[in-house]
């Protein structure tokens, strides 16, 4: 055999096992799609059947008795909102960081770094005691506060590497046309962080979304609710209701990958640059 | 940088949000753990200091939490040990690979971005010993005597787990190897070649060498990211059966917010920071190298 044909052999072999493995990525959300649309005795009798008798029923009992609905829509709204007050934050905090020189100004980013390390158990039990005290509990803003506070060591850390990278004349030309620094940052410095901020919104977004813990002992309320913590109430309501269940993990499931779909590029890259850097 | 003293108010203003909210919620919180774990406190009873008796109960009386730093270490080591090379070992093959790469590296991350929730639901159900794709399967092709109960069964019950785990992760350590393969020298290789190298001799005389720094790195994500692990277990087997699989932070929320045993709880929560510090100091240190200069 030549060197080339032995080259060609060896690479067909690498991609049938590489779409092997991809194929037990792909065929158990491919069960899940179908499986949703069974009836549990459909379900039981032979879970490999391709196809379904498409129980929409299963879609609406989630949506609307499993309350899968609500928590839908508390899920977008608590993930929007972390994500808006943490961009603006943020950027604020990494354009004071690093556009001025300061002295202290490597102190508090290390600061702020530090937070990367630090786990979300550790801050759960006095958290949930001062929100229970002032009657946040059950509240939206339970949820964003954590997101948020979070979320700043590596957004702010990813905001204050783009600050650093431009020059300076860019502020003293607005300055010289008469801009105060406040302006500056509204009119000019903003606008510019459009990459990293897109990079920001996206991990924060998706960590929002799938976020467990604080979501689970902060909204006990059924209505307030977000749908990871909806999803973990299904298995006790509807433990036999197999194929509810499968429906309610579609309906969370669906929205991650429509948009991995068309943003997979960005998303992998704004999930995995955190950490290299860090 | 335009200087500071006609700006301290801007700095101050711009600075103040952050730094409020993160002290606020990250940083008092923790001191607040840290101080509370050596009372014993439970909303009923006035809240009692009792010094490190938490923490001597923790490591000499509770059995569970013994089990729950066991199964925690545990998935820690196994987490490493098992998607560092697989994670590797994906890398360079799809960048052996001639066709495809976009859709092998797309697929292998997607389980990346699902809620830990879901993916735990979901698995709950493939293994399922009654319907369930897993058992089925083997039935199907004649092994009906490995079937078991995976999540149900004590002796099967991690090991679910820790193949779920690296179903959901093992594409994002993937994709810190494969850029940082990407980012070697061509001409590196190229040079081996000519020189003679094999492909097994020059991944483990080039490749490997220099990933290491990533290597490092994603060893210690992996690392504090396995102390942390709560989502899966929680729904794949709430550390059943009869807590033998128990993890820390599945322990620690039952201890607090079921048990109602906040100083208790708080200890577990300090035991988890310091792992969490500790072993990213240690790692660190493990894996320090000196930058590499190509020629």
């Amino acid at each position: 055999m030549t060197g080339n044909h032995k080259k060609k052999i060896s690479d067909a072999i690498l991609f049938a096992v590489l779409a092997i493995v991809s194929l037990t990525y792909l065929y158990p959300l491919l069960w899940l799609i179908i499986n949703s649309l069974k009836t549990d005795d459909e379900l039981f009798a032979n879970p490999w059947s391709i196809i379904p008798s498409f129980q929409l029923s299963n879609y609406s009992t989630a949506w609307i008795s499993g309350k899968v609905g609500i928590s839908f829509f508390n899920s977008v709204l608590v993930s929007l909102i972390s994500v808006a007050v943490t961009i603006v934050v943020a950027s604020m905090a990494a354009f004071a960081l690093k556009r001025f020189k300061w002295k202290y100004s490597g102190l508090v980013l290390g600061l702020f770094l530090i937070g990367i390390m630090i786990p979300i158990h550790s801050t759960l039990i006095p958290l949930f005691m001062v929100f229970n005290r002032v009657g946040l509990l059950n509240r939206y803003i339970s949820l964003v506060l954590p997101y948020v506070a979070f979320a700043l060591p590596t957004s702010i850390f990813i905001l204050s590497g783009f600050m650093a990278s431009f020059p300076k004349e860019i502020e003293e030309a607005a300055i010289m046309d008469g801009c105060a620094m406040r302006g500056v940052f509204w009119k000019i410095i903003f606008p510019l962080s459009k990459t990293p901020i897109a990079t920001i919104s996206i991990f924060n977004f998706v960590n929002a979304w799938n976020e467990l813990m604080f979501a689970l002992i902060f909204m006990s309320d059924e209505n307030k609710m977000t749908l990871p913590v909806s999803l973990t109430r299904f298995k006790g309501q509807y433990s036999t209701n197999w194929t509810i269940q499968l429906a309610a993990v579609v309906i969370m499931v669906v929205p991650s990958l429509v948009t991995y779909f068309f943003l997979n590029d960005k998303i992998i890259k704004s999930l995995t640059v955190g950490a290299v850097k860090g | 940088m335009v200087s500071m003293t006609r700006n301290k108010k801007t700095i101050i203003l711009f600075l103040l949000p952050a730094l409020l909210i993160y002290i606020c919620v990250v940083a008092a919180p923790v001191f607040s753990t840290v101080y509370n774990s050596f009372f014993k406190w439970n909303l009923v009873d006035a809240k009692k200091f009792i010094g490190f008796n938490n923490f001597t109960q923790l490591f000499t009386i509770d059995k569970i939490f013994k089990t729950s730093l066991n199964n925690t270490l545990l998935l820690m080591v196994l987490s490493i040990v098992i998607q560092v090379p697989l994670a590797i070992l994906l890398a360079v093959a799809i960048t052996s690979v001639t066709r495809g790469k976009r859709y092998f590296k797309t697929v292998y991350f997607m389980p990346n971005i699902l809620a830990s929730v879901a993916v735990g639901l979901l698995w709950s159900f493939i293994y399922n010993p009654e319907f369930g794709l897993i058992n089925r399967f083997l039935i199907a092709i004649g092994l009906e005597n490995s079937t078991g109960l995976w999540l149900a069964d004590q002796k099967t019950v991690l090991q679910s787990i820790m193949v779920v785990i690296c179903w959901q992760f093992i594409g994002y350590h993937m994709i810190l190897y494969l850029a940082a393969i990407e980012n070697i020298p061509p001409s590196i290789s190229e040079m081996a070649t000519i020189d003679g190298a094999g492909a097994w001799k020059r991944f483990t005389g080039i490749t490997l060498p220099i990933i290491k720094p990533i290597i490092g790195i994603d060893t210690v994500l992996i690392a504090t990211g396995s102390l942390r692990y709560f989502d899966l277990i929680y729904v794949m087997s709430n550390g059943g059966p009869n807590h033998s699989s128990e993890v820390m932070a599945l322990y620690m929320y039952y201890k607090s917010f079921r048990d109602m045993q906040y100083g208790y709880g708080s200890a577990i929560a300090v035991v988890l920071l310091c792992m969490c510090l500790l072993v990213t100091v240690v790692l660190n240190r493990l894996f320090r190298t000196e930058d590499i200069e190509y020629y």
